[in-house]
C-alpha cells in the first residue's frame, strides 16, 4: 500500500524523482506516514480508554477514538507537511521570491499578446529544466530566524501536550490491574468506615450499567492512582511518550534525507512552474484587455438626471 | 549519503523501539516493580476533604465530648453506632448511645444533595430525617429519665451534647483559609485542636442534615442548630417549642436554635414570630452558650424560620 499518499505526497511528482532514489524516497515517506498513523493509534486507545470511564460505552469511546485520532493525524499532517520547505537550498532565493525566476526567462513588461498558450508552456519548461540543473539541494548551515524558533516552539508545544494528555491514557491500560486493586482497598475503606458517598456515587457502577476496564466512575482518581503509584516512573513513562510523539517531527526538520530529497526539490521546482506559467498567461491576457480597451471608441453622452424616489 | 541515512535511521530504530517497548507493557500485562500501591488507598483517603473517614483516629478524645465509632458492624445493611460523651452546664457527665440505620443516612445525604438551596431546605431535612433519629431520641429520653431532668435542665443536657463537639464549618465552596477571623483546615472531621476542620462543597447550601451530623459529627451553625431543633422537636416533652432562627450578626448571617419557653434563664436575645411568640436565641456552635444568652453584640433582622 502507498502509505506516503496518506499525508498528502504527491504521486505524479514523486514518479518524476531519479528511478535509482524513488525507490528509498517512498520508504522514507511511507515510514514517517506510519509513524504518525501510529501517533494517531495511541490517541485512539487512549481516547477509547478515557471515554470508557466515563460513559462505560464501547460505541461511543469508539466514536470518540477515532474522531479524536482523526483530529491528531490531521493536526501532526499539518505541522508535518508545512515543514517541508526548501529553507537553506539553492532554490530557497527562487522559492521565496518567484519574480526572480521570472526575470531569468522572461523581459518583464514586454509584448506577450501574440506569444501562444504552446509556446507559454515551452518557457515554462525551459525554464524549469535550467532551474533543475542551477538547484543543488545541499543545504548549509541555515541561519534561525525568529519565526521559525517561534512557529517551531508552537509545533512542539501543541504536540508535547497532546503527547502527555495521550500517553496518561496508556499507562492507565498498562497499570490497570495495580490501579483497580488500589480502587477496591478504597472501596473496602470506605465500606468500613461508613462511607457512603464515595462507595455509590465513584466505585459502584450505576443501575443497570457495569465498569470497563477500571472499577470507578472517576477518570480523576484513576489518574490520581496512577500518579501516586508510579511516581517519578510517571515523568519517565511521558518521557518515552513524548519522545515518540515528537521523532516524526524532529526526522523531518533534521533529516537530510527527507529536507534535502529529490521529491522536495520536485515539489518546490513545481510550484514555481504553476506560478510561472500563470504568471504568463496572466500578463498575456491583460495586455490584450488593455489593447481591446485602448482600440474602442468611447462616446460620452448627458442622460437625464433622476430624482431620488426614496 | 551515511551521514544524511544516519538521522532518519537512528530517529526511525528509537521510533520502533519504544513502541515495542509501550507495546510489550502494554499486552503482556508486565509489571516492571515500578508501581507502589501500597499506601496509594490510605493517602488518598487521608487527603479527601469530602471524606468522613478517620483513619488516623484522631477524633477528639480528651475533650470533654468524644465520639466513638464502632467498627465492628461493617455490613451494609447494619447501622451506624456512636457513642458521644460530654459534659453539660452543671458539670454533670452525659453518654449517649444510639445506632442509625445505614440506608436512613443514604436516604437524608440524598434528600439534602436533592433540595434546592433556601431555608425551605431545613424543614425538608427534619420531616425527612426525623423517623431515622428515633432510636436517638430515645436514649436522649432514657436519659431525661434516668438522671431525673426537669424542665430547662432536660434541654441544657440535648443542647449542650451539640454544643460540645467541635466546630466545622460545612460551605458549599471550596474551603477558606480563614473566615470571620477564624482559621480551618481542609479536614472534614471535628477537630480539637486549632485550625477548626471545614467540608468544603457540601451542596446545595453548606448544610449537612440531622442524620449526617449525628453520624459525622460535623457541623457548623445551621448544621448543629438544625439537629438540636428536631431532637427537641422530637423529644416533644411539652413545655417549650423549638424552631429554627435566621438573622444577622458580628460575623456576618447567621442560624441559631430558637425555644419558645417560659422562664428561660436568660432573657437577653431573643425573636418574635407572626404570632407574637418569643423564641429565645441559643448558640449552639460552641460549649457553654445557654438559652437567651447574649453571645451577639450586632443583632439585625432575625426570623423565626418554623420546620
Amino acid at each position: 500500500m502507498s502509505w506516503h499518499l496518506q499525508i498528502g505526497v504527491d504521486r505524479d511528482l514523486l514518479k518524476k524523482v531519479d528511478p535509482k532514489l524513488n525507490e528509498r524516497q517512498t520508504f522514507i515517506l511511507s515510514s514517517l506516514t506510519i509513524m504518525l498513523l501510529i501517533v494517531s493509534l495511541i490517541c485512539f486507545f487512549s481516547s477509547i480508554l478515557y471515554t470508557l470511564i466515563v460513559f462505560h460505552n464501547w460505541w461511543i469511546a469508539i466514536g470518540v477514538g477515532f474522531f479524536l485520532a482523526l483530529v491528531v493525524f490531521n493536526l501532526y499532517r499539518l505541522f508535518v507537511m508545512t515543514a517541508l520547505d526548501v529553507s537553506g537550498s539553492s532554490l530557497e532565493e527562487f522559492y521565496v521570491d518567484h519574480e526572480k525566476h521570472y526575470a531569468e526567462h522572461h523581459e518583464i513588461g514586454s509584448d506577450m499578446t501574440n506569444v501562444s498558450d504552446e509556446k507559454i508552456q515551452e518557457i515554462v519548461a525551459i525554464s524549469k529544466e535550467k532551474l533543475r540543473e542551477k538547484s543543488q539541494m545541499d543545504i548549509g548551515r541555515k541561519q534561525l530566524k525568529f519565526s521559525d524558533v517561534l512557529t517551531m516552539t508552537l509545533r512542539i508545544v501543541i504536540l508535547s501536550i497532546i503527547a502527555i494528555v495521550f500517553a496518561t491514557g496508556i499507562e492507565l491500560f498498562i497499570f490497570k490491574n495495580q490501579i483497580n486493586d488500589v480502587l477496591e482497598q478504597l472501596k473496602n475503606q470506605y465500606i468500613s468506615h461508613g462511607e457512603t458517598w464515595m462507595v455509590e456515587n465513584i466505585l459502584t457502577p450505576g443501575p443497570n450499567d457495569q465498569f470497563y476496564i477500571f472499577n470507578a466512575n472517576s477518570l480523576l482518581l484513576a489518574i490520581d492512582i496512577l500518579e501516586r503509584g508510579l511516581g517519578y516512573w510517571k515523568v519517565v513513562m511521558d518521557i518515552i511518550f513524548l519522545i515518540i510523539f515528537l521523532i516524526p517531527l524532529a526526522l523531518v526538520f533534521k533529516s537530510k534525507e527527507i529536507k534535502q530529497s529529490e521529491y522536495m526539490r520536485e515539489l518546490a521546482l513545481s510550484e514555481i512552474t504553476i506560478t510561472f506559467y500563470h504568471y504568463l498567461h496572466t500578463q498575456k491576457l491583460c495586455q490584450k484587455i488593455i489593447q481591446e480597451v485602448k482600440n474602442k471608441e468611447i462616446k460620452f453622452t448627458k442622460t437625464k438626471k433622476l430624482k431620488a424616489s426614496i | 549519503m551515511g551521514k544524511k541515512n544516519n538521522y532518519f535511521s537512528i530517529g526511525s530504530k528509537l521510533f520502533w523501539g519504544l513502541i515495542l517497548l509501550v507495546t510489550v507493557f502494554a499486552l503482556l500485562k508486565l509489571n516492571p516493580g515500578i508501581f507502589n500501591g501500597e499506601n496509594t488507598a490510605r493517602d488518598i483517603i487521608v487527603e479527601d476533604s469530602l471524606s468522613k473517614v478517620n483513619w488516623e483516629e484522631e477524633i477528639v478524645k480528651e475533650d470533654s465530648s468524644e465520639i466513638k465509632k464502632d467498627t465492628s458492624l461493617k455490613n451494609n445493611d447494619d447501622f451506624y453506632v456512636r457513642t458521644w460523651r460530654w459534659e453539660s452546664y452543671d458539670g454533670k457527665n452525659y453518654t449517649l448511645n444510639f445506632k442509625i440505620k445505614r440506608s436512613d443516612y443514604s436516604k437524608s445525604s440524598s434528600c439534602r444533595e436533592s433540595s434546592s438551596a433556601g431555608v425551605e431546605i431545613w424543614s425538608k431535612m427534619y420531616n425527612n430525617d426525623k423517623s431515622g433519629l428515633k432510636q436517638m431520641v430515645n436514649e436522649y429520653k432514657n436519659i431525661i429519665i434516668k438522671n431525673n431532668l426537669n424542665g430547662i435542665e432536660a434541654l441544657n443536657m440535648v443542647v449542650s451534647s451539640v454544643q460540645s463537639i467541635p466546630y466545622v464549618l460545612i460551605t458549599p465552596e471550596d474551603c477558606p483559609d480563614n473566615a470571620f477571623g477564624v482559621r480551618f483546615t481542609n479536614d472534614c472531621r471535628p477537630r480539637k485542636n486549632q485550625p477548626d476542620g471545614c467540608c468544603g462543597f457540601v451542596l446545595p447550601w453548606g448544610v449537612y442534615s440531622p442524620i449526617e451530623y449525628a453520624v459525622n459529627g460535623s457541623g457548623d451553625c445551621d448544621t448543629k442548630s438544625l439537629f438540636a431543633c428536631t431532637i427537641l422537636k422530637e423529644l416533644n416533652l411539652g413545655f417549650y417549642e423549638a424552631e429554627m432562627l435566621i438573622g444577622e450578626v458580628d460575623a456576618g448571617t447567621h442560624a441559631m436554635l430558637g425555644v419558645n419557653i417560659l422562664n428561660p434563664p436568660y432573657t437577653n436575645r431573643y425573636v418574635t414570630d407572626i404570632t407574637r411568640n418569643k423564641f429565645y436565641a441559643w448558640e449552639a456552635t460552641s460549649p457553654g452558650n445557654e438559652l437567651g444568652q447574649h453571645v451577639w453584640n450586632t443583632w439585625n433582622n432575625w426570623v423565626v424560620v418554623h420546620l
